[in-house]
């Protein structure tokens, strides 16, 4: 096994051993060295001090002559164990006295003793250390001792000895310790790994390490439990986010369920009675009662792509207001009167108590109305026949207040919060007793904020009614009572308009129904029409015939209606350049408004189109028309 | 010892059959012994410092006073030179430091000694009686070697101390007490 993949704690424990037993080593060399050096100074001091003694007290003899007394003196070597023989030479270096002990010859002289008054030398375990004999300044000899050093060498095992042993028991002391103190170490190290593999394999990321020291370990395993709290953390919003998206999607599906549905229910009564119109067998009072069907199931679905298309506006943020002074209470009124006939349907009273002098807001007035109609047109919804819906107009605080309260079914408390959002319906369910998109309150809302106002719901909970107030801020000045804006937009339905008699129209549009429909409603009310089913067919007419009014389908098979009206307004005025056109097309966003304003169109309509506001479009244009060109 | 040598040589290659030494080599080892005692004799201060060299002089042996001419000439002991001289009779040693008296004066000593305590020399003689008429070292010869006696009381009635280094080289060393 290599040394990384070892566990810490085996680890720890060798870089502990192998530290002490390296400071030790060296410790114990040191040791012996030491011991070594000092014996052998030691050593060296004795025979040398030894040496200078007798160099001292054998001048005498050596001068007279005297070996007796010179073998005396020398003899105080033999009191020293570790000497192994001595020896005195003259100053001719001829041998005066010598001993040794038995089995050793006596030191010889070397010639370079002769030369030092002092000196020594280790070799062969042996210690040889010289002295210069001096009498009055001048040598007369040399005495020369040689030392055993043999016990050095026992010395040198029983240091080594005694090393091995500290080295041993020291070894063992640092091993109990490390084996305590890598604990410290490599616990909080074991329990993180422990704690780490729970996490990663149980995938639960709130199980926590404990760290129980401020250390670097410490740290580690406070940062260990952050990024789990992190993870953990992003796991919960994950999921959240998991859940809202999926929520989000569900109600988008049973949203299109609901478009889907609530597109087809009015085609029904559509189809059923416009077959039986086909048939031709009914009485007057049926066909009447028929057209009333189809009108307004044909109006239900207007308002439904009317609605989505809104909310397809406040989508994209396209939604823009035309913003003037105008007076709550008439768009109130306009909304209450529109809404008026399906309450009588369904015997449902409508109470208005308006504040007469309520200060003007800044707004849309088509928009607001659109924002009370919305809500009466819910309350009467919810409400069961024979309950009631008030409408009232209050100003509160320098705002303008309007409640809108029913005595219907009311709403859930759970449900509260999400009234306003769009595609929710409290109930979505296929089996729900209302229609309708849910885009209603969701429209009414953006409305009201882009109003600078806001609008909120009061419930007492099912079956006790609701009530929803809107809250506008009032612009300075005194109160108004201005004709609603929005009426002109609004025209009153079913009201039979005439053109002038005679009025020349030609109608351009690839859809044979179309062409049909809209002919006869401009036929019925008068006009002269003319139709053509391509833009070709239709430059074909202006060669012999220039109509008053151009009322132009814009989506065409080979060639568009804007390429239509460019190639008319370069044709000279005589010719028709510059006839009235009215845009009569499915493409309602506003920046096709602007396309085909761009492009030639003094009007656009969007299909499917009021047959009141078409006529009243098509007789202003001509009077606009016969007003500028009166004159010339 | 220097001439330590040289004896063994000759003593071995020409007179080893004699009981004495050669003349010429017993004369140079005297000479030299008289000069290794001035090492070891301690006289009073004034005696070495009053006088411009230490004197070694010889009554009586013509021999050994031309060994030391020899052997001696421009030696020096205790940062002095080595003086030497010859004496007629005895009434020169009142300048010497040490003198040798030849056996042929041995009559003359109560004279010398008297004289020779008053100025503190160091009387050197030859034989047994020397020491008994009053001298303080006599040599004498033992296994074919020139050895000698010391009368350290003697010495110390010339006012001289001898050192223990000298007296341990001593063949026999007699004091009042009888110890030696």
């Amino acid at each position: 096994m290599r040394f990384r993949d070892l566990p810490i704690r085996r680890k720890l424990l060798l870089f502990n051993v192998a530290t002490s037993a390296a400071a030790l080593l060296l410790v114990c060399i040191a040791f012996v060295f030491y011991e070594l050096e000092a014996y052998r100074r030691e050593v060296l001091q004795r025979l040398a001090t030894e040496a200078d003694m007798v160099s001292y007290n054998i001048v005498s003899a050596l001068l007279f002559d005297d070996q007796e007394s010179a073998s005396a003196t020398l003899g105080s070597f033999r009191a020293d164990p570790i000497v192994l023989g001595a020896a005195v030479y003259d100053d001719r270096g001829e041998p005066f006295v010598a001993f040794s002990v038995p089995g050793v010859s006596p030191p010889r002289l070397d010639p370079e003793m002769r030369r030092a008054p002092a000196g020594h030398a280790f070799h062969n375990a042996r210690l040889v250390v010289f002295r210069a004999i001096e009498s009055e300044g001048q040598p007369i000899g040399t005495v020369v001792v040689v030392g055993d050093l043999t016990e050095l060498n026992q010395r040198l095992l029983w240091y080594v000895a005694i090393a091995a042993a500290v080295f041993l028991g020291a070894i063992l002391a640092a091993l109990a310790i490390s084996w305590r103190a890598q604990r410290a170490i490599s616990q909080p190290i074991l329990h993180l790994v422990r704690t780490a593999r729970v996490v990663s394999a149980q995938r639960d990321y709130s199980v926590r390490a404990r760290a129980e020291s401020e250390d670097e370990i410490g740290l580690l395993i406070r940062t260990f439990n952050d990024m789990l709290a992190q993870i953990q953390q992003r796991d919960d919003e994950l999921a959240a986010a998991r859940d809202q998206a999926e929520g989000a999607n569900r109600a988008k599906d049973e949203f299109l369920a609901v478009v889907s549905h609530e597109l087809r229910t009015p085609l029904t009564p559509i189809l059923a009675w416009s077959s039986l119109l086909r048939q031709g067998r009914l009485d007057p009072a049926a066909i009447q009662r028929a057209i009333d069907i189809i009108d307004r199931n044909a109006r239900v679905q207007a308002q439904l792509i009317n609605d989505l298309l809104d909310v397809s506006r406040i989508v994209s943020g396209k939604m823009k207001l035309d913003l003037r002074a105008i007076d709550v209470g008439a768009v109130i009124e306009a909304a209450v009167d529109s809404i008026r006939p399906s309450a009588l349907a369904k015997h449902v009273q409508l109470e208005v108590a308006l504040a007469p002098h309520a200060r003007p807001v800044a707004g849309d007035a088509a928009r607001l109305q659109q924002v009370f109609w919305n809500l009466l047109s819910n309350a009467v919804k919810f409400t069961p026949e024979g309950g009631s819906v008030s409408v009232s107009l209050a100003e509160v605080d320098g705002r303008v207040e309007v409640a809108v309260t029913d005595t219907g079914e009311g709403i859930e408390p759970a449900f509260l919060p999400y009234v306003f959002e769009r595609f929710r319906q409290q109930d979505a369910t296929s089996t729900r007793a209302h229609g309708g998109l849910g885009l209603g309150l969701s429209i009414v809302r953006y409305l009201t904020e882009l109003h600078g106002g806001s609008v909120a719901v009061a419930s007492e909970g099912p079956g006790r009614g609701s009530t929803f107030r809107v809250s506008l801020p009032v612009v300075g000045g005194r109160p108004v009572r201005a004709a609603p804006a929005g009426a002109e937009v609004h025209a009153p339905r079913g009201a039979a308009t005439v053109v002038s008699p005679g009025l020349r129209v030609l109608l351009v549009d690839d859809d044979p129904d179309t062409l049909e429909t809209v002919g006869t409603v401009l036929a019925t009310a008068g006009a002269e029409v003319r139709t053509a089913a391509s833009a070709s067919e239709a430059t074909d007419v202006f060669e012999h015939w220039v109509p008053d009014v151009l009322v132009s389908d814009i989506g065409m098979p080979g060639e568009d209606g804007y390429s239509l009206i460019r190639r008319l307004r370069s044709l000279p005025q005589d010719r028709g350049g510059r006839v009235p056109a009215v845009a009569l097309t499915a493409y309602a966003r506003s920046e096709d408004r602007v396309k085909l304003l761009a492009a030639g169109f003094q009007m656009h309509l969007a299909k499917p189109v009021d047959q009141a506001e078409l006529v009243a479009v098509v007789n202003r244009l001509a009077g606009s028309v016969r007003e500028s060109s009166k004159p010339a | 010892m220097v001439l330590t040598g040289l004896l063994v040589l000759l003593g071995a290659c020409s007179e080893a059959a004699l009981g004495a030494p050669p003349q010429a080599a017993e004369e140079e080892l005297k000479a030299a012994f008289l000069f290794n005692f001035a090492k070891y004799v301690e006289w009073p201060a004034d005696i070495v410092a009053e006088r411009p060299s230490i004197d070694l002089c010889v009554l009586g042996d013509d021999l050994l006073h031309d060994a030391l001419q020899q052997t001696l000439r421009g030696k020096v002991v205790r940062d002095k030179p080595i003086g030497i001289r010859r004496l007629a009779s005895a009434q020169g040693a009142a300048g010497c430091h040490v003198l040798f008296v030849a056996g042929a004066h041995h009559d003359d000593m109560p004279g010398i000694v008297a004289l020779v305590q008053r100025h503190h020399v160091l009387l050197v003689g030859e034989g047994p009686e020397f020491l008994a008429h009053g001298g303080a070292i006599a040599f004498g010869v033992e296994d074919n070697r020139l050895r000698f006696d010391v009368d350290a009381d003697a010495a110390s009635s010339a006012g001289l101390k001898l050192s223990s280094q000298l007296l341990k080289v001593a063949r026999h060393v007699s004091r009042r007490d009888g110890g030696s």
